[in-house]
């Protein structure tokens, strides 16, 4: 798997805090960040409105294999090669590629399951770098597997 | 006969590994831990050492074993991939405080199961344990998707000595 783990590839990283787990995206993959203010209810779901598309905020657990229970304000949208997917946080911040020091993650923490490829201090916190891609198909597959097609089409 | 001390650490409750002296950094009681999830089970874990954070591979469940012993200690090694390149480091999960045993030659014995083919660089036996010697190298450095157990005869062991240098 490569992954741009050097900062002059990106001008910067989006750190996403979800439960215990902090998530490093490339702020490139990262079109916008909005927040609970912004969703309007549609068919009976939270949903935010991008470009006359419906886009339903995930609540993805720090595990990655579950969903969080508790309330959350702020929402990251990540684009892939899919289209547009929305992950509720706990807290979200926009870090400069210049401050982080990202090393790859161990070879022996790699797997058919993971989905980090790296990993980098923030403060006194370790956040893992992901790709937008594999974080997509993550969120879709446990969606799907427990509440049917992630909203995200067209009206 | 050539004689070498090994630490023993014991990966679950009466199984050991063994690794030479000189690739022991230090001895943990309790570290600062962080969970990387979705990383294989028997390594899913960093821990902090000098302000850094290395893997710690847990051999009792990457052998299989189930039992819930708390593992409590953690055993830093180093290791290099060659000679020449920079020396790297992470951590065996350990049941008890890690001893120290004195081997020979005529201890060495094959290895005690198909896994630890292309993983180990000697094994010994202790009493009535069988000891593999891990390559920390291949340990690792070896994503999990490759660590499949490959089945077939044992290492070649020619001497303890040379590999527990």
């Amino acid at each position: 798997m490569t992954y741009p783990l050097r900062p002059e590839t990106t001008p910067g990283y989006v750190a996403a805090r979800l439960d215990d787990t902090t998530l490093l995206i490339d702020l490139l993959a990262v079109p916008n960040i909005m927040n609970d203010a912004d969703t309007v209810q549609h068919n009976g779901r939270k949903v935010l409105r991008r470009n006359g598309r419906d886009l339903e905020p995930v609540p993805l657990a720090g595990s990655m294999q579950s969903f969080a229970n508790g309330r959350r304000t702020q929402i990251m949208v990540v684009a892939d090669k899919t289209g547009e997917f929305a992950l509720s946080c706990d807290d979200i911040r926009v870090l400069p590629a210049a401050k982080l020091n990202v090393q790859p993650l161990p070879r022996c923490m790699g797997g058919p399951e993971s989905l980090f490829v790296g990993m980098a201090m923030i403060d006194e916190t370790i956040a893992f770098l992901c790709n937008a891609e594999e974080l997509g198909t993550i969120t879709r597959h446990l969606w799907e597997q427990e509440h049917g097609k992630l909203t995200s089409n067209p009206d | 006969m050539a004689s070498s001390q090994a630490i023993l650490i014991e990966y679950a409750s009466g199984q050991c590994a063994a690794i030479a002296f000189a690739h022991m950094e230090e001895v943990l009681d309790a570290p600062a831990l962080i969970h990387v999830p979705l990383a294989p089970s028997h390594c899913d874990t960093l821990v902090e050492w000098h302000g850094d954070w290395i893997p710690m591979f847990d051999l009792g469940i990457w052998c299989g074993s189930q039992e819930q012993n708390a593992k409590r200690f953690c055993v830093v090694v180093s290791y290099r991939q060659n000679r020449d390149t920079p020396r790297l480091y992470g951590s065996l999960r350990s049941v008890s405080f890690p001893r120290i045993v004195e081997i020979d030659d005529s201890a060495a014995a094959p290895l005690p199961d198909p896994r630890w083919n292309g993983f180990a660089r000697a094994c010994f036996r202790d009493g009535d344990q069988v000891v593999p010697v891990p390559d920390l190298p291949a340990l690792f450095e070896t994503p999990d998707r490759q660590a499949a157990p490959v089945a077939g005869g044992d290492i070649s062991i020619e001497s303890l000595e040379e590999n527990l240098a």
